[in-house]
């Protein structure tokens, strides 16, 4: 794999240090199952209930309709368009758990909603646990904002998690630049052993596992969990709900205003940005989950799913892309040392994570990730 | 942004266009000014030797212009490169209708076909055939050619030493190197791992024949040496994978010394150069048609 770099970005971009929540929307849209069979045709929902494998209802409402609308990879899908009765009523409400630290593996496996991390789980025997705490994209927060916000909890799953585990270990990876997550750990962790904090360079990709488990020298077996699932973990088994909220940011150096807010999920993007950002943002362009890895799109059909971190807003730059000069360092710096060359003049398929650095690091400005998504050919 | 970012973040192409002008500098000092300081050239030769970087750039510029060329890599560099490595015996007619067919071939063929042709060395060696074939073929100017003195070692290394119009200053060759190192888009492996080898070579070369003058001759060969740092790694005709750089500059760095005993040290690094270079042309012919192929059948 390749050396992962340091990105250039502008300081000037400073998130609001407090998040901001929008928890009653009007409307939630769900996208359809990849099923056909597994669409209920329920008029009413309530709040958490399961609507297919690993969504359930974000509130309790009415379905008015079906719209078409966009996913934070561009794809357009249809959903079905939930009227909120702001009753938020439950199928069945369980009581919040006092501890969870005396719960059994059985009990955690039962309790965890999301089948990814379940599986994840269902290791025996010595596990180390390596806990991200990284957001890779720049501008984004959302797992810092998280992290500092519910720390506590974060630890005290952690803490049920290696009781299970008997002779386990957990290290929190975080940016040695995260000051403010740094010290909100260091207030907690000192009454939990056996979880320790690792400090790594703020590099770009740093936080994906294959790269931080390189780089820290873990194997691959250990179980990787990112802090949002950690803290989904802690939902699911504390107040036995499933993930029903998400934490996006909105930065970029098109708004004054960059902050992380936390939203329902299903939300329109449109809603939120209705309510925090009322006035014209003039000519800027949206890209839905980062700069480097998300697409520019349309913000009036996107809708908040667990695949969206955020929304940076960037000032418009006429950038014309210029005849490739063969210099190579599209392949040097790509993490599988692919060549997105052959991608873009031969329109061959090439392995790709779309991390977007050949992007970046291109000096005629070529939009290879768009020849390497397939979406463009020379 | 600090002084020592804004100068690292200067494009590759701004950094070579300055390296370039201290190569015409210090050519026009050499070429020029000795001998006009000495009585062999009248004072119009100050300028006319500098008709040769003005035309190739202007030329190369009206090419740009009529053409839309908006590319880094533009026929006015083009055009200022090859007139720093002609002769200095060219003729200017011979040299301006030399450099218009060039700037021609890259625009209509070699550009828009995207081939990887280094038109600029094939384009010298033509050049070369032209002014042998007139009997103008000649490297030194008159004071070099009046015998009255014999360059010394260091001389050579400064830059006073019989080579191409504007390329002999070995010292600016060098810094350039150094400096061009730390630009993340200069392919700095072809320049390192060639002269690696043609140092081996030679080195290999003078033991087998006992001739330690000869190594010392040749090792800061400012001709070698230029077309190391400046032309084989010009990213639009050179191999931009790891392995093809590699094979690139290693072939390179071997087939300098016997093409160079073969002819001279003038153009043998400009044959070794041009052979490469088709190598390179038929192994990414060789790999397009594979590809194709293969998209094809799935």
């Amino acid at each position: 794999m390749a050396k992962l770099i340091k990105l250039d970005k502008d300081v000037t971009i400073q998130i609001k240090d407090k998040s901001e929540e929008y928890l009653t929307p009007d409307f939630v849209y769900i996208p359809f199952p990849p099923k056909k069979e597994d669409l209920k045709k329920e008029v009413h929902i309530k709040k958490a209930s399961m609507l297919y494998q690993d969504v359930y209802s974000p509130v309790s409402g009415t379905l008015k309709s079906v719209e078409k609308n966009i996913l934070s990879n561009g794809e357009e899908v249809n959903c079905l368009v939930f009227l909120n009765d702001f009753q938020e009523k439950r199928e069945k409400t369980y009581a919040t758990r006092k501890k969870i630290n005396n719960l059994s593996k059985q009990d955690i496996i039962e309790g965890i909603y999301n089948t990814k991390i379940k599986e994840k789980l269902l290791q025996d025997g010595l596990v180390t646990f390596l806990i991200s705490g990284i957001d890779d994209e720049p501008y984004i927060e959302n797992e810092a904002f998280l992290q500092r916000e519910h720390t506590k909890s974060i630890a005290d799953t952690i803490d049920a998690l290696l009781n299970v585990y008997p002779k386990s270990r957990a290290y929190i990876a975080l940016k040695n630049t995260d000051n403010k997550t740094i010290m909100a750990y260091q207030n907690v962790l000192g009454m939990y052993k056996n979880v320790e904090i690792k400090l790594v360079e703020d590099l770009f990709l740093i936080g994906k596992e294959p790269f931080l488990k390189k780089y820290l020298h873990m194997k691959d077996h250990d179980v990787y969990l990112k802090a949002s699932e950690v803290y989904e973990i802690y939902l699911n088994l504390k107040k036995r709900i499933p993930i029903l909220e998400k934490y996006i940011t909105i930065s970029g150096n098109g708004t004054t205003n960059p902050m992380v807010v936390k939203t329902k999920l299903g939300v329109k993007v449109l809603d939120i940005f209705k309510k925090f950002y009322p006035e014209d943002l003039g000519d800027c362009a949206f890209y839905a989950n980062g700069m480097m890895q998300g697409t520019v799109l349309d913000l009036n059909r996107l809708i908040v799913t667990r695949d969206l971190d955020g929304i940076i807003i960037m000032k418009k730059v006429k950038r014309v892309a210029k005849k490739c000069i063969k210099c190579g360092k599209c392949i040097s710096i790509c993490p599988f040392h692919s060549n997105p060359l052959l991608a873009y003049k031969l329109g061959m398929q090439v392995k790709c994570m779309h991390c977007g650095l050949c992007t970046y690091i291109c000096p005629s400005y070529i939009p290879l990730y768009q020849y390497l998504r397939g979406d463009k050919r020379e | 942004m600090n002084k020592l970012h804004k100068i690292i973040s200067v494009s590759l192409t701004q950094k070579l266009y300055f390296f370039l002008f201290l190569f015409i500098s210090y050519g026009w000092y050499k070429n020029a000014w000795l001998p006009y300081s000495n009585g062999f050239y009248p004072i119009s030769h100050l300028f006319l030797i500098l008709m040769y970087p003005v035309c190739g750039f202007g030329i190369g510029l009206l090419f740009d212009l009529v053409f839309k060329n908006k590319n880094p890599f533009n026929n006015r560099f083009y055009g200022l490169l090859f007139s720093l490595i002609v002769p200095i015996s060219t003729n200017i007619c011979v040299f301006l209708v030399s450099v218009t067919i060039l700037l021609f071939l890259n625009t209509f063929l070699i550009s828009r076909k995207d081939l990887d042709l280094h038109f600029i060395v094939l384009g010298k060696l033509l050049l070369v055939g032209v002014l042998y074939y007139l009997q103008q073929y000649n490297y030194s100017n008159l004071l070099e050619e009046s015998h009255l003195f014999v360059y010394s070692y260091i001389d050579g290394i400064i830059g006073n030493n019989v080579s191409a119009i504007f390329t002999s200053s070995v010292l600016i060759t060098i810094l350039s190197l150094i400096l061009l190192c730390f630009d993340m888009y200069y392919k700095k492996e072809i320049p390192l791992y060639s002269y690696g080898v043609y140092l081996l070579t030679l080195v290999f070369y003078g033991f087998w024949k006992s001739d330690m003058a000869f190594i010392l001759n040749h090792i800061f060969s400012s001709t070698v040496l230029f077309v190391l740092v400046f032309l084989a790694p010009l990213s639009s005709f050179s191999p931009y994978s790891k392995k093809r750089i590699f094979f690139y500059s290693v072939l390179l760095g071997l087939l300098i010394l016997p093409f160079s005993l073969l002819t001279n040290f003038f153009e043998g690094v400009y044959i070794s150069t041009l052979l490469v270079n088709f190598i390179l042309i038929f192994l990414n012919a060789g790999q397009s048609r594979f590809i194709r192929a293969r998209i094809r059948q799935k």
